[in-house]
């Protein structure tokens, strides 16, 4: 009976697997949001999304990320994310992962639901003041632009910033620093 | 064309049998880049995926997926010893995976580790470490504790049916590659989809994009001389990774062009890999291949390898065996399928073919013992297993401890 039915139920499952995996990694238009419906459980749930387009349009500024934290006694400290261009070739390996929850995630507009996370775990990193926690952390956000060719062929990348802005300011309790 | 025709031209390509034997190379490459993932991810486990002292929280999950996902992680009770435990255990999966030990069981392991480690933090994932999780799905139904395995071995001295063991044959037995072949497809989706973004976006068409690329600053690894400064070449890198890219997804598949887009990619990569500083991800591209390497043309590589290293060592050591012994069978068996440079020759003192090959000292011998021919000497035991481990690779490691027994 296995031997029958095996292959057929094969090639039901491919089909519909691939089908799901080729709209996914089709132009989304509102056609095939609506046809990939019924595949995105299926395909979230075992963890075979999709997205390969990998530096598509390659992004013309550099950035990184700061975070500025008040303490409850209303002084303030700088502290910078880690960062990937500061570190030595094996240091940037194991680093990497930072490299992709900051100038990836954290700094991207689209996902603010990232924010609390980081305010909070930056918060717990710097709470080594006796009697003095922290009690605000805002999420700073510092670009530079790159060049166009014509002007940056042969000198070295700008460094100082371009632009900074505030990606979010949010109140550390004390149930965050337990 | 028929649509019955489709239907049996489609069955013929995933369910023909074949060698098992790329998709098992690839489970030791996969399974040693799985390792170094490993390595990279322990330092900032806790980082990544504790709810306490991470950079993401369990609870900040809702946002993100919205449906279940498979994530063993968050049913984990609280504290990260938990989470230690749990990557330790996919540790252990990953180095059995590697070996070929408990393979089926391995990669169902490594499967929910990596599912679950990417759930619990995608933000922290690239699409490098998304392809290990997608090659494990595939890798599931895989024939993968086919050959080039400790399972193999396995097999043989604790074998499902009671009969009287044979032989191991030479190469392993054809399978049905049907996943193999499906990883092959989404393997290749990845430039199709990535060819066509690059198709469409401005700085790709105008050769500017390298340029970029090469300017993102985290992205910097080793010193790349020339390129970065000279417009010409620029264009030249980014106009030949669109082409390659796209040539990837469709040459591939064709026997006459298939080397050259395998070294066009692996030219790409390994340049990627210096270049930039994108962990694993070069690597799993790279170690992917290998699945479109025919079976036949890896032999043929193996025997050329055998060839080069036939003169450093020495002539083959002819071992003799009673075929009528089950344990016999286990021994010789368990030899041949270590003995990858072919430096062994198993003689059954049985088999008619074999009756004059061998001294009669040795043949009686070889009636009771496992016997080793050392030009017109007999060895046994622990002098026979020294002599058989300077012929096997696997077994080199162990040479210096049994070269102190005497």
């Amino acid at each position: 009976m296995w031997a029958k039915i095996r292959e057929p139920l094969i090639l039901v499952f491919l089909l519909w697997h691939f089908t799901g995996v080729i709209l996914w990694l089709s132009p989304a238009c509102p056609l095939r949001d609506s046809m990939l419906k019924p595949f995105l459980s299926y395909l979230n749930f075992f963890g075979l999304w999709q997205g390969w387009s990998v530096f598509e349009s390659p992004r013309k500024y550099n950035e990184y990320l700061t975070a500025l934290i008040t303490f409850s006694d209303g002084s303030t400290k700088a502290w910078e994310f880690p960062r990937i261009e500061k570190m030595g070739i094996v240091e940037k390996m194991f680093k990497e992962k930072y490299r992709r929850w900051t100038n990836d995630c954290v700094s991207d507009e689209s996902k603010p639901f990232l924010w609390p996370d980081a305010a909070r775990y930056v918060a717990r990193l710097n709470n080594d003041r006796l009697e003095n926690p922290p009690t605000t952390v805002s999420i700073v956000r510092h670009w530079t632009w790159i060049p166009a060719p014509e002007f940056g062929l042969g000198k070295p990348l700008p460094t100082a910033d371009d632009g900074q802005s505030t990606l979010y300011t949010g109140k550390i309790t004390a149930e965050d620093l337990k | 064309m028929s649509l019955l025709n489709l239907y049996s031209q489609l069955k013929t390509f995933l369910f023909a049998k074949g060698s098992p034997l790329p998709v098992c190379l690839f489970r030791i490459f996969y399974g040693l880049a799985l390792l170094e993932y490993c390595l990279l991810m322990a330092p900032e486990l806790l980082t990544c995926m504790s709810d306490t002292n991470g950079i993401l929280r369990i609870q900040t999950l809702k946002h993100i997926f919205g449906i279940p996902v498979i994530n063993l992680l968050t049913a984990l009770p609280p504290g990260d010893n938990w989470i230690i435990a749990f990557f330790s255990i996919f540790v252990i999966a990953c180095i059995c995976l590697t070996l070929g030990l408990f393979s089926r069981v391995s990669i169902f392991l490594v499967y929910l580790g990596l599912v679950s480690l990417q759930h619990r933090n995608i933000y922290v994932h690239h699409s490098g470490d998304h392809l290990f999780l997608l090659a494990a799905f595939y890798l599931l139904f895989a024939p993968i504790d086919a050959t080039l395995s400790l399972d193999r071995i396995r097999r043989i001295w604790f074998p499902k049916k009671t009969d009287l063991p044979k032989l191991i044959p030479d190469a392993a037995e054809p399978r049905s590659l049907w996943a193999v072949k499906a990883y092959k497809v989404q393997f290749a989706l990845i430039y199709w989809q990535t060819s066509w973004a690059k198709i469409a976006a401005l700085t790709w068409w105008d050769g500017t994009a390298m340029y970029y690329v090469f300017r993102h600053a985290e992205f910097a690894r080793f010193f790349v001389p020339i390129v970065p400064e000279n417009m010409f070449l620029m264009k030249v890198f980014t106009w030949s990774a669109m082409l390659i890219e796209f040539c990837a997804w469709i040459f591939i598949w064709f026997k006459e062009t298939r080397y050259y887009v395998l070294l066009s990619l692996i030219a790409l990569h390994l340049g990627i890999d210096y270049a930039m500083n994108i962990p694993l991800f070069e690597q799993i591209m790279l170690v992917s291949l290998i699945n479109f390497i025919p079976a036949e043309d890896l032999s043929k590589f193996m025997e050329q390898v055998r060839s080069a290293a036939a003169p450093y060592l020495g002539a083959p050591v002819t071992i003799a065996y009673n075929g009528s012994l089950t344990k016999h069978i286990k021994i010789a068996s368990t030899i041949k399928s270590l003995d990858i440079l072919r430096r062994i020759e198993l003689i059954d003192i049985h088999a008619p073919a074999n009756d004059r090959s061998l001294p009669d000292n040795i043949r009686q011998e070889a009636q009771t013992k496992i016997t080793a021919q050392w030009k017109d000497s007999s060895l046994q035991g622990v002098s026979a297993l020294k002599m058989i481990s300077r012929k096997l690779p696997f077994c080199w490691p162990f040479y210096p401890v049994l070269a102190l027994l005497r």
